[in-house]
């Protein structure tokens, strides 16, 4: 189909001052995020809310650079996204929510977007802090990212104030704040060097996958530009938005809401830690009647697909390669049967790259770029262990701590962020159809270690398989070492559409 | 241990060695007014498969597929019949089976618990002991016919499925640790070079074996142009195998045809999806006849089409008018190519596919599209739009509704299928677990055995 790579046009800074920052940039700079919660109960007071708050969310416009060369970066980023429910909150009305995406309308607690997700068991919304059904509704989160602890704590003053003199109209959900951190080393909490592989967005600023691919009203993979959700122009009093360039619906009177906009996907995943080593642990007792660590990292580091440094498997198939720990320009075309890296390991699931079985390389590299997503994760909770004794062969007695690692009762884990422009084909598509399938690449009764619905009652168990010369092994049934414990399908507009949510002229 | 009975599948075998899976496809009017009973007595079966209990819970009709050896895959519809009325329905009923059609009917009896509660709501449907007469006066042939196996019986696929549980849980326990070294040290005996010279002539043979074959399999493609011409016309003919070519130059052969007609997609009339902005309507009939289309998506449960494993699809257009057999022609080629040209498990690059067919059915004004598949439906569709973007056009440009840029306006393809799919009422899989996928390296599975079987002879007396 398309090119895997695309040219395209650089973004010009006025395009870039209609996008939310967090759409283009992680903010690796920014380690400290804070999430808040927000419920609307009064259209107008929250509009008006919102009308105060518009000036002051980060865009994806270029960063300064100063007299001596250098980016001057933002030390403050503050970014919004809305629910569904938070639109009709807000007063949007219903035939301008209909053009809204199903899966987005629906919400991620739905009982059919928790069926794809696999969002069962101990992941059930049911059992959800914050997002499932019984629980105050989510209508907007409001992303905080800053330089310092201080400077986030400031913000969020700042943010808890403008929410005072909503009087009443917008309230932050009781108990919701969430927090989270940029790991030392980027090492997420089972010690693996974590966030590697985030495809280029074309146009900002060079090649990359089609822009259409992660923010509204561009050509996508398949060279269309797919629908955004519009507006009847009447609603647009102010003529904020731009009107509806798409020649079917051209006569329509209409604007469009959802260019240089984006969906956003919430998952707060828990991680234990704790199950996972001793799993290993466990697995090497059993297949090879010692309790030797270098092996219990060995078969962690299969069931990722890379080493904890970062090093992927294809390249360094043997030990962990301190030098290769951000190497992201790797193919699978070499080991097409699995015998470095498993096929059933985490990152050939979350990106299969050159290698979808029984496709050739220009397929299988087209599909996997049909499949993108861009991750904006944060860590929470401490390490329950200091991941540099994973890269350190040398420390002994830290290793043998990985034998003892026992829960110590506090959660921990990730904030998972991931942008795309289309929920259902990109984030629902590669947690079902590559993680949660227990036939990925024609294997059997495997799904991903470590994001798959794995341990559930009313299906077979799931075993990570490892190809290896001459028999392949498998580990026993798989437990769920990551839960879902929050989550929300948002959608994050454009600056214009933010004014227009603003002011628009509602009931 | 477990013994080895496998036969040898190589590539290279006859076409007609084995007996080819068939397809049935009954389609049967609904007596009026019994459209709601028929829905009731088939709902539940189509549960208890889903459910897989198939347990006769209160005394109410069933059909105990589970004890069927024969038959791959099964479903039941119930579509619009515009033709005969505003109201009326007819019954579908589809199946993939070994054997002839005499014994499939036989075992339907057979698995049926109470025949005339189904087939009592169709007009023309005598009794139990008429059904065979009955069904042969109700079928349609498809005017094409894929098969992703043309060798294997469900029974083949079932034992496969069993080899391999076997090895694997002989591979999971302690001893598999001590085979693993064993197993180099067998393979020292023999010098590298001698392997690689065995390992070179025996690919060598089964590729030019392969080949051989191939060709003479693909000779009647010959005789399948010659009655496609006589029965569509050579213009739709020619223009409808090149519409079909136009997206595969990834094939050499399609490639060659494509710079020499120069055949190509025609260009894009929009950059702009023309799909219905309001995500939330259900979509209306293009035109008179038109089946009525279903409640959108999953706002409904009417389409669960997303379960990882196995899925299925109905999928009936109304073709413009003049233009059967242009259709007809496309029909021809696809249906020559399954036959003499797809490799085991795969149709034009398509893997996901078990079985397919399409036929053009009520005197040339609709197309019909039964299949069954692996993965979503998203998935599926979006694999389609990547693999045979022209093929698709080919296929459905000449449909009413279909979208002015065809399959590249994969939003609005995918709203053209939804809304011209009919929800099964009962759908079985004998093999519901198994991708086709799996079903290729089960079989090289089940090959290594037989072959190992046959070589290690000592073994017998050990």
């Amino acid at each position: 189909m398309s090119q895997v790579t695309q040219q395209s046009p650089r973004f010009t800074d006025d395009v870039l001052a209609e996008i939310q920052g967090f759409v283009t940039s992680g903010y690796g700079h920014l380690s400290p995020a804070a999430y808040l919660f927000l419920q609307f109960h009064d259209a107008g007071r929250a509009r008006l809310w919102l009308r105060r708050l518009g000036p002051a969310i980060t865009s994806a416009r270029a960063w300064p650079i100063a007299s001596n060369g250098e980016k001057i970066k933002p030390t403050l980023a503050l970014n919004i996204a809305f629910s569904a429910d938070g639109l009709a909150a807000i007063g949007l009305p219903r035939k301008v929510l209909n053009t809204f995406p199903l899966e987005f309308q629906q919400g991620i607690a739905d009982p059919n977007r928790s069926r794809i997700l696999g969002d069962t068991e101990e992941s059930d919304p049911v059992e959800w802090e914050l997002g499932g059904p019984g629980k105050p509704p989510i209508h907007a989160v409001l992303i905080v990212h800053a330089e310092s602890d201080e400077g986030l704590e400031d913000a969020c003053r700042a943010q808890r104030a403008l929410l005072v003199d909503a009087a009443g109209g917008v309230v932050e959900l009781p108990g919701s704040m969430q927090t989270g951190y940029r790991p030392q080393g980027d090492h997420e909490p089972f010690g693996f060097h974590d966030g590697l592989a985030q495809p280029p967005i074309a146009g900002i600023p060079g090649d990359g996958v089609p822009t259409g691919e992660f923010i509204l009203g561009y050509p996508n993979h398949y060279q269309i530009i797919p629908p955004t959700p519009v507006t009847p122009a009447d609603l647009d009093h102010e003529a904020v938005l731009p009107p509806l360039a798409n020649p079917y619906y051209v006569s329509e009177q209409l604007r469009d809401l959802g260019i240089n906009g984006a969906y956003v996907v919430y998952r707060k995943l828990e991680q234990e830690v704790a199950a996972f080593w001793q799993f290993m642990k466990s697995e090497t007792v059993r297949s090879t009647g010692t309790d030797d660590t270098g092996h219990m990292i060995w078969l962690a580091s299969r069931c990722v697909g890379r080493w904890p440094s970062g090093a992927p498997l294809v390249l360094a198939p043997g030990a962990d390669d301190p030098q290769a720990f951000d190497r992201n320009d790797f193919l699978y075309g070499d080991d097409p049967d699995g015998l470095s890296c498993p096929l059933g390991s985490h990152i050939r699931r979350a990106n299969p790259r050159d290698v979808i079985k029984p496709y050739d390389k220009a397929q299988s590299l087209s599909m996997s770029e049909a499949h993108r997503l861009l991750r904006r994760a944060r860590a929470f909770g401490p390490p329950l262990f200091d991941p540099a004794l994973l890269t350190d062969p040398t420390n002994l007695a830290g290793r043998k701590s990985l034998l003892d690692l026992a829960d110590d009762g506090k959660e921990r884990g990730i904030h998972f962020f991931c942008v795309n422009a289309s929920i259902k084909r990109q984030f629902e598509f590669v947690q079902q159809t590559w993680c949660s399938n227990p036939r990925f690449a024609g294997l059997n009764d495997n799904k991903d270690p470590i994001l798959g619905d794995n341990a559930r009652t009313d299906q077979a168990s799931s075993h990570m398989t490892i190809p290896q010369r001459p028999l392949s092994v498998r580990t026993a049934a798989l437990p769920r070492f990551v839960k879902v414990r929050a989550g929300a399908y948002l959608f994050m507009p454009s600056i214009a559409a933010l004014r227009f949510l603003a002011a628009f002229r509602g009931n | 241990m477990f013994i080895w009975r496998w036969r040898t599948q190589e590539a290279g075998r006859g076409v007609d060695s084995r007996p080819v899976p068939r397809g049935l496809t009954v389609l049967a009017p609904v007596r009026p007014g019994e459209e709601t009973r028929l829905r009731d007595v088939l709902r539940p079966i189509g549960d208890d498969i889903r459910g897989r209990t198939l347990k006769d819970a209160a005394g109410r009709p069933h059909i105990d597929f589970n004890r069927s050896s024969r038959i791959h895959f099964a479903r039941f519809a119930i579509l619009d019949d515009l033709d005969r009325g505003p109201d009326r329905k007819r019954l579908l009923y589809s199946s993939n089976y070994d054997g002839d059609l005499d014994s499939h009917v036989d075992e339907l009896i057979a698995i049926t618990s109470d025949m005339d509660a189904i087939w009592g709501c169709c007009e023309g449907y005598a009794s139990r002991a008429q059904f065979g007469a009955f069904v042969r006066a109700h079928t349609c042939e498809p005017d094409a016919f894929y098969i992703a196996f043309r060798d294997e019986t469900v029974e083949d696929i079932q034992q496969s499925i069993a080899l391999r549980r076997q090895v694997r849980s002989l591979l999971d326990t302690p001893s598999a640790g001590r085979l693993a070294t064993i197993l180099p040290i067998l393979s020292r005996r023999e010098p590298a070079w001698a392997r690689v010279v065995r390992h070179a002539t025996r690919t060598a043979g089964r590729s030019l074996g392969a080949a051989i074959a191939r060709s003479i399999q693909a000779l009647p493609i010959g005789v399948d142009l010659l009655r496609a011409i006589v029965r569509c016309g050579f213009k739709n003919v020619y223009a409808g195998t090149l519409r079909l070519i136009a997206s595969l130059d990834r094939y050499v052969v399609f490639r060659g045809v494509n710079r020499l007609t120069r055949n190509r997609l025609p260009p894009q009339k929009s950059v702009y999806s023309s799909v219905a902005l309001d995500n939330s309507s259900v979509p209306a009939p293009t035109v008179p006849g038109d089946e009525i289309p279903s409640a959108q998506d999953d706002l409904s449960p009417t389409f669960r089409e997303d379960v990882v494993t196995q899925n299925q699809l109905t999928l009936i257009t109304v073709v413009r008018d003049g233009q059967a057999d242009r259709v007809r022609a496309v029909m021809a080629a696809i249906d020559s190519y399954a036959k003499r040209l797809a490799a085991p498990g795969s149709l034009i690059g398509i893997s996901t596919i078990h079985f397919v067919r399409w036929l053009v059915i009520d005197d040339g004004r609709r197309l019909m599209m039964i299949s069954d598949y692996d993965g979503s439906w998203e998935s599926y569709i979006d694999e389609f739009a990547e693999l045979i973007l022209s093929g698709l056009d080919a296929i459905w440009e000449t449909s009413y509704g279909y979208p002015p840029d065809g399959a590249r306006d994969l939003p609005a393809f995918k709203r053209f299928l939804r809304s011209h799919q009919v929800p099964s009422e009962v759908f079985y899989s004998a093999y519901p677990e198994e991708t086709v996928l799996n079903i290729v390296n089960d079989r090289a599975l089940a090959n290594a055995c037989a072959a190992m079987a046959e070589h290690i002879g000592a073994l017998q007396q050990l």
